[in-house]
């Protein structure tokens, strides 16, 4: 009895843990957006309407999803966490020079949404809270579609074919193939990009 | 109770690895004929207990997708030459639909239960064999693909939820973010891009008591 209530405990602790790390991620990932969206590649009038509106979703779902951990995290007894994930705010800081280039934009937050879907894929087979447990796993499909997204974004602006990042009929049929392809380079997705339960921990 | 036997994460995909060579020399050695389509037998994933029942479920899913997208290729009969991406979509889509019913086959084959071959007749009957027949061209497939697909991966966020062997729940966690990546492909494919929801909901997912066959 002493040791399941021992276990339980620990159990509350690790889940906490990974809800103030996953929420740093989501604030990372929020203020990364963020800036991104204040640079002129997207406030100019010339700006690309499909990608701003993908950038200004995913920001604002981002926010979202950090509350929502947050929220969960001091249900279970923790303290909420407000500040970015040092490890993926180090990355921002040494992609925001070139980030005025739509490609290494996109490039920097692919990057930080497959660390966030995958945190949330590995601490899955570790969460005791099944409501934690559900709430990870509905954010996590929202962040590989957002994923999933941003390959083919970057694949067209990588094929310097930026006008093809549009939504006006007939476009589709002017995609190359791997359009359709590059969004999902796996049929098991790994989870070698996740950030660890401790590293964004509020002691 | 789970009703699996344990198995981690790097057991289960060199099972899944096995399975499926030994899936596809079943399929072509004639020893076991698919029966006809006209007359199939039909079961029901809840026959198992709990996580195998999840697993039987998916399983029809997955190959009910496969099945799906073999007949959106074979469209082009008709329809003429699709899109070059939404022809790499569906080819590639497809295979690894076929890999994750050989996961979701290895669990079940591991724990002595027959894997399922058949496919999900629920869905089907309501919704793909429907919208095959008013499919005139492609962009009625295209609508298919994302409608198919985000009824799986509905059914993957509630059993997620719902699985308690922790190799399953692991499983699940690696073909999730798969389906959804499929579905932000198709998000750009369609040309609608993201939903405003934040959350994915799983007020869709189909339950066991689903007809296999």
């Amino acid at each position: 009895m002493l040791a399941g209530t021992a276990r339980g405990a620990a159990d509350q602790a690790l889940d906490v843990q990974m809800l103030q790390t996953a929420a740093s991620v989501e604030n990372a990932l929020y203020s990364a957006y963020d800036v991104i969206l204040g640079l002129p590649s997207f406030t100019a009038p010339t700006a690309n309407g499909v990608l701003k509106n993908l950038f200004v979703t995913a920001r604002d779902q981002h926010g979202r999803h950090a509350t929502a951990c947050n929220e969960l995290a001091t249900t279970l007894g923790g303290r909420t966490q407000a500040g970015a994930n040092a490890f993926l705010a180090a990355a921002i800081g040494r992609a925001r020079p070139g980030l005025g280039d739509l490609t290494q934009a996109v490039e920097l937050v692919l990057e930080l949404e497959q660390a966030s879907a995958q945190t949330y894929q590995f601490d899955l087979g570790l969460f005791a809270d099944v409501n934690a447990r559900r709430m990870a796993a509905s954010i996590m499909g929202v962040e590989c579609q957002h994923a999933g997204l941003l390959r083919v974004v970057r694949h067209l602006l990588t094929a310097r074919t930026p006008e093809l990042v549009s939504f006006d009929s007939g476009t589709t049929l002017r995609l190359p193939r791997e359009a359709g392809t590059v969004g999902f380079p796996e049929a098991l997705a790994k989870a070698d990009k996740a950030r660890p339960a401790a590293d964004g921990a509020v002691a | 109770m789970s009703g699996l036997p344990p198995l981690d994460r790097r057991q289960f995909l060199l099972a899944a690895g096995a399975v499926g060579g030994a899936g596809l020399l079943g399929a072509c050695s004639g020893d076991d004929p698919r029966p006809p389509d006209t007359a199939p037998l039909v079961t029901r994933a809840d026959r198992l207990e709990g996580d195998l029942s999840v697993a039987a479920l998916l399983a029809s899913l997955e190959n009910l997708m496969v099945g799906v997208y073999q007949e959106c290729l074979e469209r082009q009969e008709r329809f003429g030459p699709h899109p070059p991406a939404m022809l790499g979509f569906l080819e590639t889509a497809q295979r690894h639909h076929r890999e994750h019913a050989v996961a979701w086959n290895s669990v079940l084959t591991g724990a002595g239960k027959p894997g399922v071959t058949g496919v999900d007749l629920t869905v089907k009957a309501g919704t793909t064999d429907p919208a095959l027949v008013r499919a005139r061209e492609y962009t009625a497939l295209l609508q298919l693909a994302e409608d198919v697909e985000g009824i799986t991966a509905t059914t993957y966020l509630h059993a997620i939820g719902a699985l308690e062997n922790n190799a399953a729940i692991k499983i699940a966690a690696s073909i999730h973010p798969v389906e959804h990546e499929h579905l932000g492909t198709l998000a750009f494919l369609v040309g609608h891009g993201l939903s405003s929801e934040p959350f994915g909901r799983s007020d869709g997912a189909r339950p066991t008591t689903d007809s296999i066959g």
